[in-house]
């Protein structure tokens, strides 16, 4: 647990922002920025992008996750049947756990996330520099079934291109060695995107 | 402890009656560039999330100036083992 004061609920995308910016500005941190988003920080990098474009120099997402991930991927995975398989099974828990519970239950790391797949629908990343780098390497438990995961895999693939397009200078890598800990498995690749972006060269 | 080893600010900032955990790292170079901002999603202080340490050192060492900031924004949920 963070040492931040707790929030009262769920919350949208925006407040995230706005909570980031206060710690920013606070502390005399003044921009242009390079945002590098890990973990659930991809989204807020992204929206924070979307909110301030003036105060971003470039942003990099690393296998970002989108707010309307989990919709996606409950929606390749065939339908239930008594039977199946409990890999599937706790993977489709798992998705629905974070998704389908109500707005005031605690969920998704304190996330609103209706209000938050409304808001990435607005993500607007203009002509600013962006690298989207991708796992390509997927860990599924035994038994897994391997079309299932295959679906998974075009669906995450097709969402990290989704998000290079917000800006007109996005660049969607995947990084073939490696699955979703990028930060942990290839360093340098990470090292190398935020040198591009911050050294403002062309990429 | 060095200056390598613990930020070279931290503290708690408000925003909407809250206070938010930040730290802030400066490079040996200080010289003008962008500020990184490394938004580790974490709920503990981004320098505790140990996957990311050798990227916020590099970072120090290399760039003009990095900031990493570990708010915690909301709480812990107890679920692990999220695909993504």
């Amino acid at each position: 647990m963070g040492q931040s004061d707790r929030t009262t609920g769920p919350r949208p995308l925006t407040a995230f922002a706005a909570d980031l910016r206060a710690v920013l500005m606070g502390s005399g941190t003044r921009p242009p920025y390079v945002l590098v988003g890990g973990s659930f920080g991809r989204m807020l990098a992204a929206h924070y992008a979307s909110l301030y474009p003036a105060e971003v120099a470039g942003v990099l997402l690393v296998d970002a996750t989108y707010p309307a991930h989990n919709q996606r991927a409950l929606a390749v995975l065939p339908p239930e049947t008594a039977d199946e398989p409990a890999a599937r099974q706790a993977f489709r828990r798992q998705l629905w756990q974070t998704d389908q519970l109500p707005p005031e239950t605690d969920d998704w790391e304190g996330l609103n996330v209706p209000a938050s797949i409304e808001a990435a629908r607005g993500w607007r990343l203009g002509a600013a520099p962006l690298i989207v780098l991708t796992a390509g390497l997927d860990e599924w438990e035994d038994g897994f079934p391997l079309d299932a995961a295959q679906r998974y895999a075009q669906m995450w693939l097709g969402l990290q291109q989704e998000l290079a397009a917000l800006s007109s200078k996005g660049q969607q890598r995947t990084v073939a060695d490696s699955d979703h800990q990028i930060h942990e498995r290839r360093p340098d690749v990470v090292m190398a995107a935020i040198r591009e972006l911050a050294g403002g060269r062309e990429y | 402890m060095t200056g390598e080893d613990q930020p070279g600010q931290k503290g708690f900032y408000l925003s909407g009656g809250r206070r938010l955990y930040a730290e802030r790292w400066d490079s040996r170079a200080q010289a003008a560039g962008p500020t990184v901002v490394l938004e580790v999603g974490s709920l503990t202080a981004g320098t505790a999330d140990a996957g990311w340490r050798p990227i916020r050192e590099a970072l120090t060492a290399e760039l003009d100036f990095s900031s990493m900031t570990g708010p915690g924004w909301g709480r812990a949920t107890g679920r692990q083992g999220r695909a993504r």
